[in-house]
């Protein structure tokens, strides 16, 4: 049998990595816990924010169709002196013998353009 | 012992206790689905919104908090105070309707005790657009008329419900939901341009003419497809084009001459003589043409628009073929276009009728029609006699043909006389240099609700018609109702048209159909004028 004293540290040292053992053990498992809840934290505010995000761009998405509106471009057209064309105004030189889709919204003005050129 | 009891014996029991106090079912509204129009441009769309509120449990002096929050809130500090004062429970409701910029900065500010809840919120970017069309929804977010009812199933979506884990500031640490499918978007045959050309034309004739009511509707006679339909002034409640039933007045004489047209051995070039202006048809009973004539043709009496012509045909068809033409026509029975609260109208029983009642359906009085079944109708007479069930959603599905309403040459026939009506007739204003356009007149007086008897000064004015004639493209309706200056449906409705048939024509880039007619012109040739 060891003497007291050599018993005593024994004692005292068998029960520190039993301490440490348990510490370590009890660590690790809240650790797991705290990380959980953070990253369901971060998640969370992640989802959050993509909620806003889209908010934003169909704010965004519906601001552009406003200015795009029939009645804004109509506005803006008036205040920049343009009118609506008059069909009255417009003139067909050497008509075809069949009626066929010549115009295109675009065709229409160089057409009128290079009209002008040969008048 | 103790500690054995609780985590071995009661475990689960405590546990569900103490996840009960942080853990909740939530549900939350997802947006609602998109209406575009024809090219995919959005008409109608939910935006996320916050409304936000105060948490009176949070709030120790709402005096101070009233002046604290109210700049930043854009209200007055009573204003708020009183709203935290007249909250029945804890939460006070401040403001509804927060964009994502006010959130953002009033979250910066942070204000304890104000919170904030988002909500969707249907925005309408064009405005009033379309409004009887589109409808409206419900601060539920339910729709309440037009499309928006019609199509509630397609567009409502079903609420995400999920699971979160609260902590002790309330803040979530976890949720777990089950993605719901998002709710899909309606397309419209509606051409945003279209219907804003008609909605800017009715706008100008609501300046002109000064009626209570102005109608007009843009088809596409080769599939039935509504390009526009408008109403002046837009009330999103309510769509009076397929709603309301009037007396269409001589846009109705096409029927009785499509029916005559169908009659064996009928002559279309025989004369009828049209007593002048002034014809007793019964004892005691008048029928007078606004514009007296002798003797005219079936043609003659569409160009004049003679009542006495017309009414005269009409007893001579009898009660049945005029009937059933109209019902062939689409008349008295719903044309099945899907927007809520659609009227069939109403023709009388020909087996009831009475000789006075045919004579005076023939030119439109004593049935009732909607501005849709008359569109419809023309729209049949402008591609060779199809009948369509009009279509507004585009669901992808292919135009559904009704019937045949008389065969193809007969309806033809019809066409050229309608096209002689604008050319020569009293749709004179309704011709673009350049095209051939058809059409039809009908001014009818309104039956005064208070007299129960045909106002002398109240008048439903209607004109359609279609063009270009040779291939119809668009078929056009205009009805003002009750117009002040003017009443004839040549003065107020016939220009409407022209306006709305020439923006139109320039849209599309449509070759004029008649350049014979534009080769006589005048000088200036090969310009565009811009004023």
């Amino acid at each position: 049998m060891k003497p007291a004293h050599e018993r005593d540290a024994a004692g005292s040292l068998g029960g520190l990595p039993l301490l440490l053992a348990a510490t370590f053990w009890v660590f690790a498992m809240v650790w797991q816990k705290v990380e959980a809840t953070s990253l369901g934290y971060r998640v969370t505010s992640a989802l959050a924010q993509v909620d806003l995000l889209e908010g934003r761009v169909g704010e965004l998405q519906t601001k552009l169709e406003r200015l795009r509106s029939p009645n804004a471009l109509a506005e803006r057209a008036y205040v920049e002196g343009l009118r609506p064309l008059d069909l009255e105004a417009l003139r067909v030189m050497d008509a075809p013998a069949e009626p066929r889709p010549f115009f295109s919204r675009f065709h229409l003005l160089a057409w009128s353009s290079a009209s002008r050129s040969h008048s | 012992m103790q500690m054995a009891r609780l985590e071995i014996c009661q475990a689960k029991q405590l546990r569900g206790l103490a996840l009960s106090e942080v853990k909740r079912l939530y549900s939350r509204t997802l947006p609602r689905g998109d209406i575009r129009d024809r090219g995919g441009r959005v008409l109608a769309r939910s935006l996320p919104a916050w409304a936000c509120f105060a948490d009176k449990r949070m709030i120790s002096d709402g005096g101070a908090f009233s002046r604290r929050v109210a700049g930043a809130l854009g209200l007055r500090p009573e204003s708020i105070l009183k709203k935290l004062r007249s909250a029945r429970g804890p939460i006070a409701p401040l403001v509804e309707d927060l964009s994502y910029e006010d959130v953002r900065e009033l979250k910066a500010l942070t204000f304890p005790g104000l919170g904030f809840i988002d909500h969707p919120r249907r925005v309408y970017p064009d405005g009033s657009l379309a409004a009887g069309v589109l409808g409206k929804v419900s601060s539920e977010g339910r729709g309440l008329s037009g499309i928006e009812l019609s199509e509630d199933a397609t567009l409502s979506p079903p609420r995400e419900r999920f699971e979160a884990l609260r902590d002790g500031s309330g803040r979530l640490i976890y949720s777990r939901a089950d993605a719901p499918a998002p709710a899909k978007s309606v397309t419209l045959t509606i051409d945003r341009a279209v219907q804003f050309y008609v909605e800017e034309a009715l706008k100008d004739a609501a300046a002109r003419y000064r009626p209570s009511r102005a109608l007009a509707a843009v088809q596409d006679p080769r599939n039935g497809e509504i390009l526009a339909m408008a109403a002046w002034p837009p009330n999103p409640l309510k769509n009076p084009l397929v709603q309301d039933v009037y007396e269409p007045g001589s846009v109705f004489k096409s029927v009785a001459a499509l029916a005559a047209l169908r009659q064996p051995g009928f002559n279309p070039r025989a004369s009828i003589f049209c007593e002048n202006g002034s014809y007793e048809i019964f004892p005691k009973v008048w029928i007078h043409d606004h514009d007296p004539s002798g003797d005219l043709d079936l043609s003659g009496i569409l160009e004049r628009s003679s009542n006495i012509g017309i009414s005269k045909l009409a007893l001579g068809l009898g009660s049945l073929p005029f009937y059933r033409q109209a019902r062939e026509m689409g008349f008295s029975s719903r044309t099945g276009i899907g927007l809520p609260g659609e009227a069939s109208g109403e023709l009388p029983d020909p087996a009831k009728m009475p000789a006075i009642g045919l004579a005076s359906a023939s030119y439109g009085y004593g049935v009732q029609a909607t501005a849709l079944q008359i569109l419809n109708a023309y729209t049949a007479i402008a591609n060779g006699g199809t009948l369509w069930q009009p279509k507004i959603v585009e669901d992808g599905q292919t135009p559904v043909a009704v019937r045949r309403v008389a065969p193809a040459d007969l309806v033809l026939k019809l066409s050229g006389m309608l096209e002689n009506v604008v050319d020569n007739g009293t749709a004179e204003g309704a011709r673009l240099p350049g095209y051939r356009v058809a059409g039809k007149t009908g001014t009818a007086h309104r039956i005064d609700p208070r007299t129960k008897k045909y106002s002398a000064s109240d008048y439903n004015s209607t004109f359609v018609g279609y063009l270009p004639a040779s291939n119809p493209r668009w078929t056009i309706l205009v009805t003002l109702e009750k117009p002040r200056r003017g009443y004839y449906a040549a003065e107020v409705c016939v220009p409407v048209f022209a306006r709305i048939a020439k923006r139109l024509t320039a849209l599309e880039g449509i070759a004029p159909d008649n350049p014979s007619e534009t080769a006589r012109a005048s000088a200036a040739t090969g310009a565009i004028a811009w004023r």
